[in-house]
């Protein structure tokens, strides 16, 4: 059949075919796809020490009192390379567990299959049935914005740039729209690369940001006026719109700005109204303070304070996915000796407290608590040398170690490891979780990724090109 | 040829859902010409295999400093002299205190810019276009000379649509030149008239069921100078 002159009836139904398939596009195809959540819904806390930490005050100790890690031969040509130093912290934490392993200190933790080293805090340590260790983990640079990049994404920056989207992003993408903010990111770095507005991140730095971000500023419309300004921006197309839309530039502002009003017109800044005067504290934000013994504006500005943003956004319902930086200034070339287990320590203490607080709430109207639903990431860009430097500092070390739970993860567990020489990183048999130097593969921020989210019972497709593998050792 | 003309054809009916605003005068507006029939080209060019998509340089947000050279620009002085912006309830620039939060560079931490419109960019945006389209239209409406105004420049302080309505139609066609850069010709009525009722409809919201006082009238210039500064032409070039 000729419908004119020309043009096919084939022809024909391609053009008509091509256009309404622009208008469904334009009609909501993206919102109904950001509807579509999993039937279990899944948190993330994706937990950021900045700076680089050190291994073996934390994840992966050395004996102390072994004769392979004294100064005297760590430092001798065919020593050991690794002088774990124990003795040289101040931190009183620190000397009170040495003066208690005496006259023989290791300065080695246990509990159950775990080992820590003795900047980990008892609170955190308590969690030791839902914990996994990654040990050995190559973070393939010594540049502190690519190795946070890489643990952020799961692939290597190009440059100093990022490349895709932070672990957060692709879980609140996949979870959908639920949640006011879904992806929030406190003091951290989030990207979110060709993700729907609701995925991409909200950062804030502290409580008062929040609240900022979640109530309208200023002087407001009457509420008729309201309505007819988003009278007026849902029947405006304009053929300017159209032409700045060929990257989806203008969809994406308009969805944000959807977005942004949603955020603003709920109720949760009330669970953020972070006030230390007891009688102006709502029950909410009392009890959690209590929890992670907040009582003076260091705790509120410190990792505690932190780490309530993040808390209260989980539990309150109000994020699906929270990045959050619970310390920073780690980067102890100079002074590790006084500074760094002391930073450490109150890092863990803050996390410890929050994993506690997390299993003592109920998950929405479920049975359920927090914590059964949430997996935790914890990571830093890179490590520190093993050995100690003329300024009694530690340098930058490829060799690091992340903390993971959660509702998939098997817990209880520990997976690869680093050499007694150098602390060097040690292929890991992905089946059992053992260091395997002959058959093994080396893992990497991507192997996490992959593995995390598919504890989670999410795709890792975006991750193709970094070729992940899943460390089955580490899936319940 | 039929890949032209079907590229063509395509465009043509995704092209007939979009409301022209600018259909007055093709010349004066920054739309390109797609249909393929533009003069423009010298009588001996070769033909031009035209595209379905025109790509040209990426569209792309305004910067916070962008944006900060911006709004002054748009919305005119105070009466004291000083340039109109975004401030935040402690009276700093807006622009300033979220700075660091909407991801512009301190060149130390970071050293490029988040250009992304971001969910957060957009909410930040609405306080600022509700603030600072404020204090606009309040040191216009201690302005008795028209021209001296930044934004109700074409109908007085009191007019509506039913008591001037060409003025502010004017008015209007001003304003979407001043904010978007787009010229509405005199006669597009489809382009003008969801402006007049968003207008209108600011007015009654603050006046209801008595006649509007100025104030009502400002009430109207203000939702439509949000609308303005909120809209996807404002911050995207």
């Amino acid at each position: 059949m000729v419908l004119k002159q020309g043009w096919s009836r084939r022809q024909f139904l391609e053009i008509a075919g091509l256009a309404s398939g622009a208008v469904i596009l334009r009609s909501g195809l993206l919102p109904m796809r950001a509807e579509a959540s999993t039937g279990n819904p899944q948190l993330l806390l994706f937990a950021y020490f900045s700076g680089g930490w050190d291994q073996m005050l934390c994840w992966d100790p050395r004996d102390m009192s072994d004769p392979r890690f004294q100064a005297d031969t760590a430092y001798e040509r065919g020593g050991s390379g690794i002088y774990p130093a124990y003795n040289l912290v101040t931190d009183a934490a620190v000397r009170a567990l040495l003066a208690a392993q005496a006259p023989n200190a290791s300065g080695i933790q246990s509990a159950g299959n775990l080992t820590f080293g003795p900047a980990v805090t008892p609170s955190l340590i308590e969690h030791y049935n839902d914990l996994c260790l990654v040990r050995g983990i190559s973070m393939e640079t010594l540049t502190h914005e690519v190795g946070r990049r890489y643990f952020i994404t799961g692939k290597f920056p190009r440059g100093l740039t990022a490349n895709g989207s932070a672990l957060s992003s692709v879980v609140a993408n996949q979870e959908g729209v639920s949640r006011d903010i879904p992806n929030l990111a406190v003091s951290t770095e989030s990207y979110a690369e060709g993700l729907p507005a609701y995925a991409a991140p909200i950062h804030i730095t502290s409580a008062a940001g929040l609240l900022d971000v979640l109530r309208p500023l200023g002087l407001q419309l009457a509420s008729a006026s309201d309505a007819a300004l988003r009278d007026f921006e849902t029947g405006i197309d304009t053929c300017e719109q159209h032409q700045h839309n060929a990257s989806g530039l203008v969809s994406i502002f308009r969805d944000s700005r959807a977005k942004a009003r949603t955020m603003t017109g709920g109720t949760a800044s009330q669970y953020f109204n972070f006030t230390l005067n007891p009688a102006q504290q709502t029950p909410e934000v009392r009890d959690l303070f209590n929890a992670l013994q907040i009582s003076t504006t260091a705790d509120l500005n410190g990792p505690k304070g932190k780490a309530a943003i993040a808390a209260q956004a989980l539990c309150r319902g109000v994020s699906q996915a929270v990045s959050v930086q619970i310390q920073s200034g780690m980067d102890d070339h100079f002074n590790w000796d006084t500074n760094h287990a002391t930073t450490l320590k109150n890092g863990f203490e803050a996390l410890g407290l929050v994993i506690r607080y997390l299993k003592s709430q109920q998950f929405r109207s479920t049975a359920d608590t927090v914590w059964d639903h949430t997996t935790l990431v914890c990571f830093s860009e890179f490590a520190r040398t093993p050995l100690v430097n003329s300024r009694n500092g530690r340098d930058h070390h490829l060799t690091s170690s992340c903390l993971v739970a959660g509702p998939g993860i098997r817990g209880n567990t520990v997976l690869g490891g680093s050499t007694d020489l150098n602390l060097l990183y040690r292929k890991m048999n992905l089946a059992t979780g053992q260091p395997d130097d002959v058959n093994g593969t080396l893992v990497h921020p991507s192997d996490i990724h992959a593995t995390v989210l598919n504890s989670m019972g999410l795709t890792y497709d975006h991750l193709f090109n970094q070729s992940p593998h899943i460390i089955s050792a580490m899936l319940k | 040829m039929k890949r032209l003309l079907l590229a063509l054809s395509a465009s043509a009916l995704i092209a007939t859902g979009c409301s022209k605003i600018s259909s007055g005068n093709s010349q004066q507006g920054p739309t390109v010409d797609m249909s393929g029939n533009n003069p423009a080209l010298p009588f001996d060019h070769r033909p031009v295999n035209v595209p379905s998509t025109i790509t040209s340089a990426s569209a792309q947000r305004l910067s916070i400093a962008q944006l900060r050279g911006t709004l002054p620009v748009a919305l005119g002085n105070n009466l004291d002299g000083s340039a109109v912006t975004w401030l935040y309830p402690n009276n700093q620039p807006g622009l300033t205190v979220v700075a660091t939060t909407l991801g512009e560079p301190d060149y130390i931490e970071t050293t490029e810019e988040d250009l992304s419109a971001s969910p957060l960019y957009l909410k930040f945006m609405d306080d600022a276009a509700r603030d600072a389209c404020n204090r606009a239209l309040t040191a216009d409406y201690s302005r008795s000379s028209p021209s001296q105004r930044a934004l109700v420049r074409h109908a007085d302080t009191a007019d509506t649509a039913s008591t001037n309505a060409a003025g502010i139609d004017k008015n209007l066609r001003y304003l979407k030149l001043r904010f978007h850069g787009v010229k509405m010709a005199d006669d597009d009525e489809a382009s003008i008239a969801p402006l007049r009722n968003l207008f209108t409809r600011g007015v009654q919201a603050s006046a209801g069921t008595r006649p509007p006082t100025v104030n009502d009238v400002k009430e109207g210039w203000r939702v439509v100078c949000v609308a303005l500064v909120t809209a996807p032409e404002f911050h995207i070039y």
